[in-house]
């Protein structure tokens, strides 16, 4: 169990996933937000990232900076097979263990 | 509008710079500085778009404090010291030799190793910064050791409560610290093996 992906991890690599070509660090942050529907700090999901590509889950790549930038580089992220492995994991894992699970709220409605 | 009145305010920018890494510095200001000119000043006005911009430069403090060399130093540091008050105690307690001298001489100097078995991992957990650690733990000695000469009467003061759960403090940080290396290491292994 204690291999499984954390909320905030499983967040930051689908919303990588849903951008796909598009995926970079404000682009991702806005995802995460979106998904987990509260404010994210941009600190957090920075470090999030850089974790996850020194674990091997995520790869990325500098692109050429735009003038709105002040000609500063952009990090676009991809997500690396092991990266795709770990969240079948955690969702198979996730899956097993909410199966056969009825909450009382559910079994009253 | 004036052009540096479209773009975040350039000492927020350069602290910003001179806080990050230099590998993630680029990036990180590149996407704020993006983002503040196409969506947050045009939304939200001059000032509500600088408290965005301070608002997400100070959320990369956390992050910059955990991973800068001061706060390994910082730890190893107090490890050390508390290390030597332990000791400082244990010897006092053999000194004065009050009751139940004996289980609490022991549990001091237990303590004084664990604090140092706590710095142990944590220099060798950054082992480029030992140099650098050394040398701060050998000014900590010079301040430790002069402060007491001038406690001529430390012996009375109480303190080893404090000592104590200081060095209880920094032994969880430093446990807590293995844990989570360790921990993302594993998965790392576990996954490149696959």
């Amino acid at each position: 169990m204690a291999d499984l992906l954390g909320t905030f991890e499983q967040s930051v690599l689908l919303s990588i996933l849903g951008l796909g070509e598009e995926a970079y660090g404000r682009a991702i942050l806005n995802g995460v937000q979106e998904s987990l529907q509260r404010e994210v700090s941009a600190g957090a999901v920075y470090s999030t990232l850089e974790r996850l590509e020194a674990s091997g889950l995520v790869t990325s790549k500098l692109a050429a900076g735009t003038a709105v930038r002040g000609g500063r580089a952009r990090r676009y992220y991809t997500v690396a097979a092991t990266g795709r492995r770990a969240l079948s994991e955690t969702r198979r894992a996730l899956t097993a263990i909410w199966s056969n699970v009825k909450l009382p709220a559910e079994e009253r409605s | 509008m004036k052009e540096s009145a479209k773009t975040p305010p350039h000492w927020m920018e350069s602290l910003l710079e001179r806080l990050l890494p230099a590998q993630t510095r680029e990036e990180i200001v590149g996407d704020l500085r993006e983002e503040y000119i196409e969506s947050v000043l045009p939304q939200r006005g001059r000032l509500r778009a600088n408290l965005w911009y301070a608002r997400n430069a100070l959320s990369f403090v956390p992050k910059v404090l955990r991973e800068s060399k001061t706060m390994a130093t910082l730890l190893v540091g107090c490890s050390v010291l508390t290390a030597i008050c332990m000791g400082w105690l244990a010897s006092m307690e053999m000194v004065l030799r009050h009751a139940g001298f004996g289980t609490r001489m022991a549990l001091d100097v237990c303590f004084a190793l664990l604090c140092l078995v706590t710095a142990y991992f944590r220099m060798r957990s950054s082992p480029r910064t030992r140099s650098e650690m050394c040398l701060r733990g050998g000014g900590l000695l010079t301040i430790l050791f002069g402060a007491q000469a001038f406690v001529h009467n430390a012996r009375a003061a109480h303190f080893e409560g404090f000592v104590f759960v200081i060095s209880l403090l920094l032994m969880a940080q430093g446990m807590l610290m293995q844990l989570t290396l360790g921990r993302i290491g594993e998965n790392h292994s576990r996954l490149q093996a696959k």
